[in-house]
């Protein structure tokens, strides 16, 4: 894994893509892309020419800044140090080409809040990214910074006035507690005593490595089809998984822990991408290349069931 | 038959369950020269050794949350890379938890360092 490759180094230098055999391919299909491709729009070029193997053998493309003056290169990427924190990771970009590739780097949806922040579990808050944050279909690059600062602290402050006047009731008194408690104790000893099962961090991997190929850049209605059969697959394999015993910082706990929850996450993001029959933002659908405004202006809402198949609302 | 270059980490561990003084583990990974101390990490948590705690979080070397002392010197693992001989060692001076993880907050003491068990 190496750095983050932040938007302001195409913005701020003549940057150039190049694919394996030096063609530069994004300067031929969108002549101003610097300023005028969104991040997902340069994905999709890129993934295109990775996975059609136009790719480097690492699996990316080149990126150039090498015909600069050095100066002038060191200067446009002194934000946050960029040219000397490249530098370290061995790339000296004044001389060298440094390979980049996408990456799942944010989550556009997210947990459904009411105006205060509170999720429809009463007196659980949720904030920013986690509850699909202000920017819609698509987030430019460093426009992060105001659903932190502006919704964090709103969700803070009615979390905490919640939090004085939360009165006890059957969901959060001592013995309901107690009893959920021991439920989880009871499977964490489940995993601790099974001592062939699979790791959670192998499991983890196989299901994020799934989900890119079949959720990622480009999607289709037949992959993310194969995804859900895919995710049903590996979702049995969480029956037997097993973890060490140890009582503290235990990574494996966490990775089980984790696992559970990006499994409800990825079915939910699969189904709602499938539902989905158009391409809007950072969601492209290679079936359906277009926005469609008159069918799908609408955000997909899932609700949970007991079997966590998730019911579908829409809403306008 | 694994033929390639091979890196060997030397581990300072910690378990307050097991024992009251830190002792040295030795593991053998495959060496690659531009992967990092993280990952040289991780790839013992995944393959070799389930147990071993470090913390780990922006991989960027932004947070300094995974600081660690290596080879005598304090690091952020995220954004160093690896050696083919590493001897890794919490941060000093602060009580370690577990392992390659330190308590930030407690102003207790350090493991006695000078009863390490090899």
């Amino acid at each position: 894994m190496g750095p983050t490759c932040p938007t302001f180094i195409r913005i701020r230098t003549n940057a150039k893509l190049y694919n394996r055999f030096g063609e530069d391919f994004i300067e031929k299909a969108i002549p101003d892309w610097r300023f005028k491709a969104t991040r997902d729009t340069l994905s999709i070029y890129i993934y295109k020419e990775i996975i059609e193997g136009r790719g480097t053998k690492h699996g990316g493309v080149f990126m150039d800044l090498s015909f600069l003056k050095p100066e002038l290169i060191k200067d446009r990427l002194s934000v946050s140090n960029y040219y000397e924190k490249v530098l370290k990771s061995g790339v000296d970009l004044t001389k060298d080409t440094i390979e980049i590739t996408p990456a799942a780097h944010y989550f556009m949806g997210g947990i459904r809040i009411d105006v205060r922040g509170e999720t429809s579990i009463p007196g659980v808050f949720a904030c920013g990214e986690s509850a699909a944050g202000f920017h819609g279909a698509n987030r430019l690059g460093g426009n992060s910074l105001s659903e932190i600062l502006v919704s964090g602290s709103h969700a803070g402050e009615n979390a905490g006035k919640r939090a004085a006047k939360m009165k006890r009731t059957e969901e959060n008194n001592p013995d309901t507690i107690k009893k959920r408690i021991n439920r989880i104790t009871y499977k964490i000893n489940r995993w601790k005593s099974d001592a062939d099962g699979v790791r959670p961090v192998e499991l983890k991997n196989k299901l994020r490595n799934m989900m890119w190929e079949k959720a990622g850049v480009i999607r289709d209605g037949q992959k993310l089809k194969d995804g859900i059969n895919r995710l049903d697959l590996l979702e049995k394999q969480m029956e037997d998984l097993t973890v060490c015993a140890e009582t503290q910082y235990n990574r494996d706990l966490l990775d089980a822990f984790e696992l559970k929850h990006m499994f409800n996450v990825s079915r939910l993001i699969l189904k709602g991408a499938l539902m989905r029959e158009e391409s809007r933002g950072a969601h492209f659908r290679q079936d359906y290349p277009e926005k469609n405004n008159e069918k799908w202006l609408v955000n997909i809402i899932f609700k949970k069931d007991n079997e966590l198949k998730a019911p579908i609302q829409m809403k306008h | 038959m694994n033929t390639d270059t091979q890196c060997q980490i030397k581990i300072l561990r910690f378990n307050k369950d097991i024992s009251r003084y830190p002792y040295f583990q030795e593991y053998m990974i495959p060496f690659e020269k531009h992967k990092t101390i993280m990952d040289a990490l991780l790839y013992i948590y995944t393959h070799i050794d389930g147990t071993l705690a470090f913390r780990a979080s922006c991989a960027n070397g932004w947070c300094n949350v995974c600081l660690l002392k290596v080879n005598g010197k304090v690091i952020k693992p995220c954004s160093t890379f690896m050696e083919l001989n590493m001897t890794i060692e919490p941060v000093p001076e602060i009580p370690v938890v577990r392992d390659l993880i330190v308590d930030r907050s407690s102003k207790g003491n350090a493991p006695d360092r000078n009863h390490i068990t090899q």
